[in-house]
């Protein structure tokens, strides 16, 4: 008698596990290079009451037995890599992927984690760096006399230093992509983390071999559609009541069950 | 006479049981609404979806179990690996049981590079598990997978004889009950990708066969108190 119950609490806590992604989804509506997240759920395992055969009712085959559910799980939070808007910031080391790929920075630890967030800066050395101090990877170092930083779609970093007429060529940016980036472990400060599930890492140049190219002075924003969370807010809310009601329903006949004794 | 009653009180647990998974299950991509039928008490649901999927006596009642395979709402997600029906039809997936069927078109990538179920099952194709290579991953109208532009195989859509005898297995999948079923080739499908078909259960359908099974629920208990009332002054009745 008490699986409706354990059934409707799968489907509150669901819903919970959904409300929990939109409002981070919401908080980082602003957020440079965030991806939007989105709860996949699946139905539980069902009981079968009795074992299936087959018999003939009204001149047709049946299987015998009728089915109970025990309701839902969450099975993965699926990362949306969609494209987001793009900011113009005229900051010359505000960098912004067009279609696929990743920057690859080097994190305290020395491993690399892999970010869209493309605002970089440059720390005191002039070695470009993400806003969290990580260095981008390959390294980059902007000489301190340079007056020009321009970055090329294909990645190229070039600086023009006061005295000379030709720019300079310091260095060039490299993308990393993933045959599943849905794979790729979110760790925050916008950064992902490899899985064996992503695959490993193809590195490549801006432009060539279906890796994105590059666009200085833009910054990708969040691809959070405001609208859309409200709208998926309001449907989990009225899912997430409409359990709360079959738990009541069900305490409500525990209730007359109980009340046949006088 | 008091001990057949109660079985009228568990049938509509089990209906119970089964509206409240329906419930559970609004958010569930490619799942499909049920209903339980109390032969002499209810009617068979009038909407065109709904099959007779399994029978069972309860007591003295007879249940019949209803599934709607009408399609649930197709949303846009904008994402390669999200595959809807547009039609009859599902897709084919290998399980550890053998080959099995869903209409839960969100698929991933497994750590082998093979299209997959959230769960980790294997989306079949024409040649079998479909492998992906390239972060260019599209499935066209008539499901021909294309990994970087190369068309690599055809996912294997099937469609089975109706009324269809299929059993819920968890995780989205069917299984045909008749093992003699063979299911064909759809032909009345398209492919979408970059959508999903969401659930499609009626929570407004849902809550008013709510209401009525707890009513039903109500005057079964109402009989029971009845009964022993009867009873009671029977007793009482030499007393006098």
């Amino acid at each position: 008698m008490i699986r409706a119950l354990f059934t409707s609490q799968s489907g509150m806590q669901a819903q919970q596990l959904v409300l929990d992604v939109i409002a981070n989804n919401l908080s980082n509506a602003n957020t440079a290079g965030f991806k939007r997240a989105r709860v996949d759920f699946q139905d539980l395992l069902y009981r079968t009451f009795p074992t299936p055969g087959t018999l003939q009712a009204q001149g047709i085959t049946v299987p015998t037995g009728i089915q109970v559910g025990h309701g839902t799980r969450p099975v993965a939070t699926q990362r949306m890599f969609g494209q987001g808007d793009f900011l113009q910031t005229e900051n010359p080391l505000d960098l912004t992927i067009e279609d696929t790929g990743f920057f690859q920075v080097t994190r305290a630890d020395g491993t690399t984690a892999y970010t869209r967030a493309g605002s970089f800066k440059k720390d005191g050395t002039g070695r470009v760096v993400t806003a969290d101090g990580f260095l981008l990877q390959p390294n980059i170092t902007i000489p301190a006399d340079a007056t020009n930083v321009s970055v090329g779609t294909d990645g190229t970093v070039s600086v023009t230093i006061p005295g000379q007429s030709a720019a300079q060529q310091i260095g060039s940016i490299q993308l990393a992509r993933f045959v599943n980036p849905g794979g790729l472990i979110s760790v925050g400060r916008g950064l992902y983390l490899p899985t064996q599930a992503a695959g490993d890492p193809i590195v490549g140049n801006p432009g060539v071999d279906g890796m994105g190219s590059l666009a200085q002075g833009y910054l990708e924003m969040s691809n959070v559609k405001v609208v859309e969370e409200m709208v998926a807010m309001i449907t989990s809310q009225r899912a997430y009541e409409a359990n709360s009601k079959a738990i009541q329903t069900a305490d409500e006949m525990l209730g007359m069950a109980n009340n046949m004794r006088r | 006479m008091i001990h057949t009653l109660p079985t009228g009180m568990q049938v509509h647990w089990r209906r119970h049981e089964v509206l409240a998974n329906n419930l559970a299950n609004v958010s569930t991509a490619g799942y499909k609404q049920d209903d339980l039928v109390v032969a002499g008490e209810g009617t068979p649901p009038s909407e065109v979806g709904f099959q007779m999927v399994g029978m069972t006596p309860i007591g003295m009642h007879s249940v019949s179990q209803w599934t709607d395979f009408s399609p649930g709402p197709i949303r846009e997600t904008g994402r390669a690996m999200d595959i809807a029906l547009d039609g009859t039809g599902f897709f084919a997936v290998q399980t550890p049981e053998g080959v099995r069927y869903t209409r839960a078109g969100g698929f991933t990538m497994d750590r082998d590079g093979f299209l997959s179920t959230p769960s980790g099952h294997r989306v079949l194709g024409a040649g079998g598990p479909i492998s992906v290579r390239s972060t260019r991953f599209e499935v066209s109208t008539k499901g021909e997978v294309q990994d970087d532009g190369r068309v690599v195989d055809t996912l294997r859509i099937v469609d089975f004889p109706k009324p269809y005898r299929l059993q819920k297995q968890g995780d989205g999948l069917f299984a045909p009950v008749d093992a003699a079923a063979v299911p064909s080739d759809a032909t009345d499908v398209q492919v979408m990708s970059g959508s999903l078909e969401g659930s499609n259960v009626d929570p407004v359908r849902t809550m008013v066969s709510m209401i009525e099974m707890l009513r039903s629920y109500e005057s079964a208990q109402r009989a029971i108190q009845s009964a022993d009332e009867t009873e009671r002054r029977a007793n009482e009745m030499g007393r006098a």
